[in-house]
């Protein structure tokens, strides 16, 4: 059985920046906009450590804001490193994806 | 952890409030920097909250098992520089030498141990008896490290482990205690003892802090600084 989850976080960090490019937000927000744009298999829990990993690299930062509902919430905004890898990753997608689609459609007319 | 920190967790289910603690503990033994720990457990409570307020359970909001979990927040968080754990290390051995001496005193207050005698605050016993509780307590320590270490794996395995292990450390230092060593006396005075323990505990809770906070301010100062750049 093809193994999904692979695919997916390869793909979800480039999605994550591309989000929080548009503007400032946070985790459940990122989610919500996720699954609305057909990611529909994940939690905020896949997200949350994919947000962490990105801070680490420097890709976004985080910074606390007042949440109604209890202690702060982070709000994340993407910074000049995240730019530069969310352009490489948005290259790198068209090429792979167009790729992809040109093997299909020749082993599509083979097969025809 | 912090006052606000703990009032949220209270506020939460009963089964939030379990598998938050779990995570915790779990988190607090793999050597994560200590902002980014508060912060992640900050963050995790916020999605428990969040997560009550919609109706949904804690573990589709996590949607994998929490051992998995965690171990990817691990993974993926910035941990202790190595002057952090070596503080940590210190902090447990204080934690280790604040407590030996007043539970000696206490249980030859109450029990009349053979080998020891108290006159006023002062504990007056042979070396060896010191060494014995003191390896001992390092045990029971160190053992309920790596029991909060061991969260998500099966806990009957893990809490026999514990247990036989702490009374093998005594039965072992026991046997031991007669055959090895001198019986050189010392005195202890207990509030003495206790005073020095705590002043070098908040010694180094301070300088620990102060690391943390040094590193975390670092890394966000550079990446403000990348901001303002653009």
């Amino acid at each position: 059985m093809f193994d999904k989850s692979q695919l997916m976080r390869g793909t979800l960090e480039g999605c994550i920046l591309k989000i929080i490019s548009k503007k400032t937000t946070y985790g459940y927000e990122i989610l919500e906009y996720l699954k609305t744009n057909g990611f529909d298999d994940i939690a905020e829990g896949t997200i949350y450590p994919l947000l962490l990993r990105l801070e680490k690299q420097g890709s976004i930062t985080a910074q606390l804001q007042p949440s109604p509902l209890g202690p702060k919430r982070k709000y994340f905004t993407i910074t000049p490193v995240g730019r530069a890898d969310l352009e490489s990753f948005q290259q790198y997608w068209w090429n792979l994806s167009g790729a992809v689609n040109r093997l299909e459609k020749r082993v599509g007319d083979e097969d025809a | 952890m912090r006052k606000e920190l703990r009032q949220a967790i209270r506020r939460l289910s009963a089964t939030n409030r379990k598998t938050l603690r779990n995570m915790a503990a779990y988190l607090a033994t793999r050597h994560l920097n200590e902002i980014v720990y508060e912060e992640t457990i900050s963050d995790l409570v916020g999605m428990a909250q969040e997560s009550e307020q919609r109706g949904q359970p804690f573990s589709e909001v996590v949607g994998m098992d929490f051992g998995a979990f965690c171990r990817d927040l691990v993974a993926n968080s910035p941990r202790q520089t190595w002057g952090e754990q070596l503080l940590e290390i210190m902090r447990s051995v204080l934690w280790c030498g604040l407590c030996i001496v007043p539970v000696l005193y206490a249980l030859e207050l109450f029990l009349n141990m053979d080998r020891s005698s108290h006159a006023g605050l002062v504990l007056a016993a042979p070396v060896a008896f010191l060494i014995k509780y003191t390896v001992v307590a390092v045990a029971l320590v160190l053992g309920r490290f790596y029991v909060r270490r061991a969260t998500y794996k099966p806990q009957r395995i893990v809490l026999t482990a514990y247990l036989v292990g702490c009374m093998l450390t005594f039965i072992t230092m026991d046997a031991l205690q007669s055959k090895l060593w001198l019986s050189v006396e010392f005195r202890i005075n207990i509030a003495v003892w206790i005073g020095m323990f705590v002043v070098l505990l908040l010694l180094c809770d301070l300088a620990k802090r102060l690391i943390a906070t040094t590193v975390a301010y670092r890394q966000s100062k550079n990446k403000n600084k990348q901001i303002d750049e653009e």
